[in-house]
């Protein structure tokens, strides 16, 4: 076998025992930190041994090969018996074996306990090599332990299972008490069963320095703060990636155990292979029919109902589209998607596909999307393209209701050892980090709460930034050199993996059994998921397939229900897109309710943007985004819109890519063609780019790729500070930017959710009401607008009242399944008891429904019994002990009967009670309570903002809604907020100077209602206010 | 049974750091080997460095446990084995 060789000498040493943050708060050195000293050390190869995982195996194989080393795929397996084995896969059979050694060890076993059986090791010991493990390792346990007979037991079973060369005692040098007695027993055993040795160390970190945030994980871990003793903490801080001179030194004793980790490496090939077609065959072929042809027959049938003839035009676009996607050879996996669009729609599961798969009309064809791309003049290319090759990523949003049920169809259609749901890594952020970290360190609860609470939702490393910036911090009060060292200690895990979760909604299906190619494990709710999250996945060669839950989906779904029960004609998919009350709707900036329109900055956009057309409500989607908004582009976008601003370019190189929007970044598809223009970025670069904007992995990524866009650009002629200026607009979109086709997806259900509230405003508030969470607002604001708009409210009644909100000509009557407490079951049986009969008093109903007393109660507080009983009061008193201790009431109930004469609660206790048990201001706001004194001091409405002049210096009140910091390019903050009285919203926006007077009033949990002094100003249709002075408003009704 | 210590003591050691001899009681003691070696970072949050423990058998097998402390420079006989 041939002798590695790095930098022209012999290599002598590898590390085939190491650690990455994916041994999940058991590694604090990063993947990228532990190749780098690899390289710089000479190594020639080195081998990643996670415990009971291969999570980082892709990520570590891709930047290993990248940095010119071998990657050895290996695990460190926690046994039946607690013991440790480290396995190294020498090939991809040994790959395999790991993998489904791993699932069983994931799947037969409790959640987050996986346990490999010594007997499955008899069964996938091909391609792989056995390491004896560190000291709990059984063999070294064993002598430990004094039991050194039993101790060569094991090594001969091992030996038997792998064979004598596939199998190595492990000797480490960890410094720890009895380290060189055990070395010296193992080199012993080893000797004397005719075994070879292996130096490793272990390795946790990459340097020694990074020991101590080991051992706050390790605290977080096993639950424990610094002081406290346990024996999963490490006596000290050796297990780094030590020097192949460091390690010659330790092990001078045992130079062959030192020299026998290149000659693992050199057994060991890189095991994964990437880029493999992993997703099945389509099965459902007619006969005698190929995929190809089937695909293609579909799609014209398809053209044929979508445009009725087919042109010249659409032809050809089919024809292109279909070539392309059969020279990439994933005509199955349309056909695919097609069949669970297909099977969702046989079932009547309201969908719609989102994502760049809307610029291909063979997927509008095949009813996957609902985007004309033809239409449109979306292109395909950036959907699919032989120069990129890239896999194609076909999204689709569900009646989140029936999410499952399409996903169950997947199961069930290709075996569920063929379909696995993908994972995601939840990872530290500041708040996470912070918890977490400030926890093991001691710090007071009251302090780690109350400070965690105010952290916005930014990366670990970025809290001193934070504290520097934002009010709410700077009055944190905690400022001291402990504090600094936990804020460094936050930065250093910094993205670094807390545990695996569940994605959202991706799918792969494989055409193998999924053990063989990726690990399986159980996720939270019983999910089987995989090892590899959506990126790594992908880089298998799977095509992941993205089943989203999307509650608008179940809104409209409702609200064509009650629709066609008054307007037999109506068809939300026939909706016409060029109607112009809904247009004017739109530009009146009224769009709470509207999906992706309704924030403060998209009513504002609407406003002023005077959208006339399909093509305006896309770009309003992707207009307000944090890439776009930093990118200081909202403005100079309206204005060139108007013709007001002549457009213009940073380069002539961008004019092509931008002319359509004005010269404004907006489209992901722009930002890689730009890349591609002035940097030269060739498609492996540009893909990069994507993925890093795509999933948000790494900041420091982003970094990485700005230095080689400007390094590039500047060979590429463009000057420097041109160059840096666009790639600051590039760093904008990581993560937040819309292609082109996903905005076009999200704007057509814009637009027809916006038809449907002006149209059918008592059908579509009750649907998103029903639905509810979803969407910006909450129940009660969209309560106040669907007012404002003439929608009156009814309140809960027992005999009225359906499980969702309901509708009764134009009034919205509230649900009993919004009464608090009110459970599905409880909710079962008040609808069946009321389908034998409405209820005729409260006794009636107490007789007919068995319901728990503080159920009960909510109901009445809350008014549910009012049409029955007007006496609230009189109704609790009614109740009886025995309900108190939810005993069973007797079926002989005539409390009400001779009830007390009891004065009722008043009007304001009802409001308070009905306010906190339905979250809902049924007959009037709380604004009311005070606007006579409001009004005293000279507080003006939202009704009355149009009335003023612009400039005026104005006085305003209300409740604080969503108060947010969108990052702007200056670095300089501006809030905004709404302020919510009984007619509607303020936007209230609050610039840098009085955000760091008044910003802790708005972030700091619970938001009083506030007063607001500002400048009125008016913005095309809209009218906002400059916040000048903020304060809570004092005043008791 | 061992006597804790805890004491600074002069020590002799190698160009490689291993202790060859110490003085105590008013007396030089020849280390004749080093048993174990282990190193401790002791509690780090409280400032505390890391210290490098040597087991070692004097002349007479007695045994005694010396360390290192990284911080300080100096050696400390820690503990002393009857």
């Amino acid at each position: 076998m041939a002798v590695i060789i790095k930098h022209g000498k012999a290599a002598q040493f590898v590390h085939l025992h190491t650690h990455s943050p994916f041994s999940f708060l058991d590694g604090a050195g990063s993947i990228e930190d532990m190749i780098a000293k690899a390289v710089s050390e000479g190594m020639p190869a080195l081998a990643l041994t996670d415990h009971n995982n291969l999570c980082a195996a892709v990520h570590f194989h891709k930047l290993a090969v990248q940095a010119g080393i071998k990657p050895i795929t290996g695990v460190e397996l926690t046994m039946e018996d607690g013991s440790h084995l480290v396995l190294l896969a020498k090939n991809g059979e040994g790959y395999s074996n790991l993998c489904r050694i791993l699932t069983r060890a994931h799947l037969d076993n409790p959640r987050l306990n996986p346990r490999t059986r010594w007997g499955l090791l008899e069964t996938y010991n091909q391609g792989l090599i056995a390491l004896s493990g560190c000291r709990k390792g059984r063999i070294p346990a064993l002598i430990l332990a004094g039991r050194y007979q039993q101790a060569e037991e094991i090594a001969l079973k091992i030996k038997a299972i792998f064979g004598k060369d596939n199998f190595f005692i492990e000797l480490q040098s960890d410094f720890l008490p009895g380290n060189r007695s055990l070395n010296r027993s193992l080199a012993q055993l080893a000797s004397h069963l005719g075994l070879k040795t292996v130096a490793t160390n272990n390795v946790h970190f990459a340097d020694k320095e990074q020991f101590k945030v080991h051992d706050l994980l390790t605290c977080v871990r096993t639950l424990t703060r610094l002081q406290d003793v346990h024996r999963e903490r490490r006596l000290n801080g050796e297990n780094y990636l030590k020097s192949t001179s460091e390690i010659s030194e330790i092990f001078s004793e045992y130079p062959r155990a030192v020299a026998n980790t290149v000659k693992i490496a050199e057994m060991c090939e890189p095991a994964l292979k990437l880029g493999e077609r992993l997703f099945p065959s389509f099965t459902d072929l007619p006969p005698g029919e190929t995929a190809a042809g089937y695909l293609r027959k579909l799609a014209f049938d398809g053209a044929l109902r979508r445009y009725h003839r087919l042109t010249h035009r659409i032809t050809q676009r089919l024809e292109y589209e279909l070539d392309i996607i059969c020279k990439l050879g994933f005509e199955d996996y349309f056909l695919l998607v097609w069949d669970v669009a297909s099977f969702a729609r046989k079932h009547k599961i309201r969908y719609a596909g989102r994502g760049s798969a809307a610029d291909s009309a063979v997927a509008y064809c095949l009813n996957i999307t609902e985007v004309d791309s033809i239409g449109r003049g979306l292109l395909f290319e950036r959907f699919m393209s032989l120069e990129r090759a890239q896999t194609p990523d076909i999204d689709i949003d569900f009646d989140s209701r029936y999410r499952d049920t399409v996903s169950d169809y997947i199961y069930k259609k290709y075996g569920a050892d063929r379909v696995a749901t993908v994972c995601t890594y939840n990872t530290f952020r500041a708040r996470s980090a912070f918890r977490d970290l400030a926890k093991a360190m001691d710090f007071p609860p009251d302090d780690i709460d109350r400070i965690a609470k105010k952290l916005p939702y930014i990366h670990a490393d970025q809290i001193e930034l934070a504290l520097e910036r934002f009010p709410e911090m700077k009055e944190s009060g905690i400022d001291s050199p402990r504090f600094r060292e936990l804020l460094r200690f936050c930065a250093a895990v910094s993205g670094f993996p807390r545990f695996i979760s569940t994605h959202v909604g991706g799918i792969i299906i494989s055409r193998y059994p999924l053990s063989d190619i990726t690990p399986l494990q159980e996720a939270g709710k019983g999910i089987i998921v995989t090892q590899y999250d959506k990126e790594f996945v992908e880089d298998l060669g799977f095509v992941k397939l993205d089943l989203l839950s999307l509650r608008t989906m179940g809104a409209i779904e409702d609200a064509s229900i009650t629709i066609r029960e008054t307007d037999k004609n109506f068809d939300y998919d026939a909706i016409p897109l060029d109607d112009k009350s809904t247009f004017k709707m739109l530009n009146k900036g009224e769009t709470i309710g509207v999906f992706q329109l309704e924030s403060p900055a998209q009513r504002s956009l609407q406003s002023r943007l005077n959208a006339s057309g399909m093509e305006d409500i896309v770009a309003s989607v992707a207009l307000i985004r944090p890439g776009p908004i930093k990118g200081n582009m909202v403005e100079p976008f309206i204005s060139r819109r108007h013709g007001t601003e002549p457009v213009t370019y940073l380069h002539p190189k961008l004019e092509p890519i931008l002319k359509k929007t004005y010269g404004v970044v907006l489209f992901q598809e722009q930002v890689i063609e730009i890349a591609t223009a002035i940097a030269g970025f060739t498609p492996g670069e540009a893909d990069r780019l994507r993925r890093v904007m795509t999933h948000a992995r790494s900041h420091r990524e982003m970094e990485a790729i700005g230095a080689d866009f400007i390094r590039k650009a500047a060979a590429n002629g463009v000057a420097k500070e041109i160059a840096e200026t666009i790639f600051s607009y590039i760093t904008g979109y990581a993560s937040y930017g819309f292609c082109e086709a996903h905005a076009a997806a999200f704007a057509t259900t814009a637009y027809k959710t916006a038809y449907m509230i002006q149209h059918y405003p008592a059908h579509f508030f009750a649907a998103i009401m029903s639905n509810q969470p979803m969407g910006f607002y909450n129940t009660n604001t969209l309560c106040v607008e669907a007012r404002r708009r003439g929608v009156t409210l009814l309140p809960p009644d027992i005999n009225l009242s359906g499980s969702s909100f309901t509708v009764d000509g134009s009034s919205i009557r509230i649900s009993l399944r919004q009464v608090k407490g009110l459970k599905e079951n409880a909710l079962v049986s008040i609808l069946r008891a009321r389908q034998k009969g409405d209820f005729i008093s409260f006794d009636d109903f107490r007789r007919r429904v068995l319901i728990d007393r503080d159920i009960l109660e909510n109901m009445i507080l809350c008014g549910v019994f009012d049409s029955l009983h007007a006496n609230r009061k009189q109704l609790l008193w009614s109740l009886t002990d025995a309900e108190t201790e939810n005993i069973i009431t007797s079926p002989l109930i005539e409390n009400t009967v001779t009830l007390p004469p009891v004065p009722d609660f008043t009007r304001r206790e009802k409001f308070n009670y009905e306010y906190e048990i339905l979250g809902i201001d049924i007959n009037y706001h709380f604004m009311t309570l005070l606007r006579s004194k409001l009004q005293e001091h000279g507080f003006i409405t939202s009704a009355q903002l149009l009335e003023q002049k612009e400039g005026s210096l104005i006085k305003i009140a209300g409740i604080p809604i969503r108060p947010h910091r969108p990052p702007t390019r200056t670095g300089k903050i501006t809030a905004f907020f709404s302020l919510e009285d009984e007619f509607g919203l303020i936007d209230v926006t609050v610039f840098d100077k009085t955000y760091q007077q008044y910003g802790a009033l708005l972030f700091t949990k619970p938001v009083p209602p506030l007063q607001v002094r500002g400048v009125l100003q008016r913005r095309g249709n809209g009218v906002s206010i400059i916040a000048r002075k903020i304060g809570r408003l004092n005043w008791n009704p | 049974m061992s006597k804790y210590v805890e004491k600074q003591v002069e020590v002799v050691s190698s160009s490689d750091g291993i202790p060859c001899s110490f003085y105590w009681n008013g007396k030089w003691t020849e280390i004749c080997r080093v048993l174990e070696l282990w190193k401790d970072t002791g509690t780090w949050w409280e400032g505390e460095s890391e210290k490098t423990f040597f087991r070692i058998e004097a002349a007479g097998e007695s045994l005694y446990e010396l360390y290192l402390d990284s911080l300080k420079q100096a050696w400390f006989l820690y503990r002393i084995y009857d």
